[in-house]
């Protein structure tokens, strides 16, 4: 979907202003190039791109509550992504992430207008992002999520793990229950809970992920079934297999 | 390794040792007797001599046999069936000795004089066999002491340099490139701005990459390290940050752990204010109270992401130095209040006698 007019729109996104000012003089001096907006931060980044629509987005790696790699799950994938960033640590995450390209700061205004000219020719081509490799992404490996993010629009809710009390799976949509509300978020149930820590999270059914801090017990249900009651009284069906998988954990706990 | 292989020079004071106590059995063989003296030492000394060159390799016998005190019974026996085997081979070189003594002239008679005194000899012999064991049981002792206080020192030589290694101020790459990057951003907006950027970030990178040293350190130049790192902070955070500080009057000469300060500052923006969209205020304060300079450092911490506790090595390497330097009167307390993180820092006062 190239303009009319051929010019590429850029959205900037920065936490430091400096930086934002150094972007935006660059860009200014280039041909073909439209500004679109700036955003401190991944919320107002993910507004600004739901409202303006731009072609490419130069992204800060590093940002407070949302990082840049957290930012670029909730635009939309026919939006290109450039990483900006200081160091050089999230280079190979930002090519599984199909990130156009990947500039370390302080770079040269050739430097710029190189992401820019790749940017162009993918304008318009819908990067093709796993989430789960996108999850991955998002935090230093080995660990699992703390936190979730979650947008509506252009409203973003950041959601802490440890407040999740379960997740149900919609074909490609995870419903996340956190204190009595319902969150949509587009990923599938298994890379979501590929995420998660396995000890605090149990695949209780097909379409069901408990977090069990939550739990409040398990009862029989029909005649030879079993559900789990939640602390606030939602009874989720348990499985034969999901079953088998909570007492693993439960009896490993001892 | 037999010592003796290491340091060939100990050989000859052993061996004239050995010479002195091989007057004992020459007694025997009647070195009283004035016409036989030379015969007597001539018969005992050259056995003697050979026995301690030929028992040398009882050191390994000893380094497998400890004298620990379980198995005391299995080396006493050991040992109680070597005494006597080695009596007989004392007196088997005596009686070769006493042969060949024999062929020279006027001593035709050496070879008569041992079979009166075998029994004796043997248990010279035995006798001998239990110096030498005891001999390198106490080579083994003097050995093991040596390797005891060697390991020590190695020891406290690598302490020495973890601490040192501890006392460079780690700049994060993050920092030092975000920071190159802020001056460019200014250079053609601001210049003075990106001038006076540059000499901050040439201060803090001074400080930081001076040579290392324990000495303390007056607290204004920790002071200055530490406003020439928020100066830098405050160009690429902007109004996101902003620094209350209260130096108590009197404090800015006080002598203090270099870098006790700069990576409680640091981790306060790193893990505090530059994880907050809108930022906030970091609060520096420095005072005077019973006898300790006490420093603190606050910040406020993102409620709706609260820092998974990533400044925990920083301060754990903080508290080790405060031990190492300050044997007693030195505290940290690092502490959640609310919506802010604060450590406390407790150093003596010079007049304690503690700082030196």
């Amino acid at each position: 979907m190239t303009r009319p007019d051929g010019t590429l729109s850029v959205l900037i996104v920065d936490d430091e202003e400096p930086a934002r000012l150094l972007l935006r003089e660059m860009l200014e001096a280039m041909p073909g190039v439209r500004i679109a907006g700036e955003a401190a931060n991944g919320f107002e980044a993910v507004g600004l791109a739901a409202r303006e629509r731009p072609d490419l987005v130069l992204l800060d790696v590093q940002m407070p509550r949302m990082d840049g790699f957290e930012t670029l799950g909730l635009l939309d994938p026919g939006i290109a992504v450039v990483f900006v960033t200081a160091f050089d640590e999230y280079a190979l995450r930002a090519f599984e992430v199909n990130a156009v390209d990947y500039l370390q700061k302080p770079f040269p205004e050739s430097r710029l207008a190189e992401a820019l000219q790749r940017a162009r020719t993918r304008v318009g081509r819908p990067r093709d992002t796993d989430a789960a490799a996108l999850s991955a992404a998002a935090r230093p490996a080995g660990t699992y999520a703390t936190r979730i993010v979650v947008r509506d629009g252009a409203r973003v809710d950041v959601l802490p793990v440890d407040q999740v009390e379960y997740v149900r799976g919609q074909a490609d949509y995870v419903e996340l229950v956190v204190g009595g509300r319902s969150y949509l978020k587009q990923q599938t149930l298994q890379s979501l809970e590929a995420a998660l820590d396995p000890a605090q999270f149990v695949r209780v059914h097909r379409s069901f992920l408990i977090h069990l801090p939550h739990l409040k017990r398990i009862e029989p249900w029909g005649s030879d079934s079993r559900q789990a009651v939640m602390s606030d009284g939602t009874e989720i069906p348990v499985s034969r297999a999901g079953l088998a998988r909570l007492n693993a954990i439960l009896d490993g706990r001892g | 390794m037999h010592p003796f292989l290491v340091h060939p020079r100990w050989l000859l004071p052993y061996l004239g040792a050995w010479a002195l106590l091989s007057l004992l059995p020459a007694a025997v063989l009647g070195l009283g007797d004035a016409g036989h003296a030379l015969q007597a030492i001539t018969i005992t000394i050259v056995p003697t001599l050979l026995f301690a060159l030929a028992t040398l390799p009882s050191w390994y016998l000893c380094r497998f046999l400890p004298p620990d005190r379980k198995d005391l019974l299995r080396v006493a026996t050991a040992h109680g069936v070597a005494a006597p085997v080695a009596g007989f081979l004392w007196l088997g070189l005596a009686e070769v000795a006493a042969r060949l003594a024999s062929v020279v002239p006027g001593w035709q008679d050496a070879a008569s004089r041992l079979p009166g005194h075998r029994p004796e000899l043997v248990a010279t012999g035995a006798v001998f066999w239990c110096l030498v064991v005891a001999f390198h049981y106490l080579l083994a002792a003097v050995e093991a002491v040596r390797e005891t206080e060697e390991r020590a020192s190695r020891l406290a030589v690598r302490a020495r340099e973890a601490a040192l290694a501890g006392l460079k101020a780690q700049v994060h790459p993050h920092f030092l490139f975000n920071s190159l990057n802020a001056i460019s951003a200014l250079v053609t907006r601001d210049p003075a701005a990106a001038r006076q950027t540059c000499i901050l970030l040439a201060d803090f990178l001074r400080a930081s990459l001076r040579t290392p040293d324990a000495r303390p350190i007056p607290l204004s130049d920790e002071l200055a390290l530490a406003r020439a790192y928020l100066g830098i902070e405050a160009v690429r955070l902007g109004p996101r940050l902003s620094v209350r500080e209260s130096v108590e009057a009197g404090c800015d000469a006080v002598p203090v752990l270099p870098l006790v300060l700069q990576p409680l500052v640091e981790n306060a923006i790193r893990h505090g204010i530059a994880r907050i969209p809108e930022g906030g205020t970091l609060s520096l304060d420095a005072w005077r109270q019973d006898g300790g300079l006490w420093l603190r450092v606050a910040n406020p911490v993102d409620p709706v992401a609260p820092p998974a506790g990533g400044g925990g090595l920083g301060l754990r390497t903080l508290r080790d130095r405060l031990g190492a330097m300050y044997p007693r009167g030195a505290m940290l307390d690092a502490r959640r209040v609310g919506d802010a993180f604060q450590v406390t820092v407790r150093l003596p006062l010079p007049d304690d006698g503690e700082a030196t």
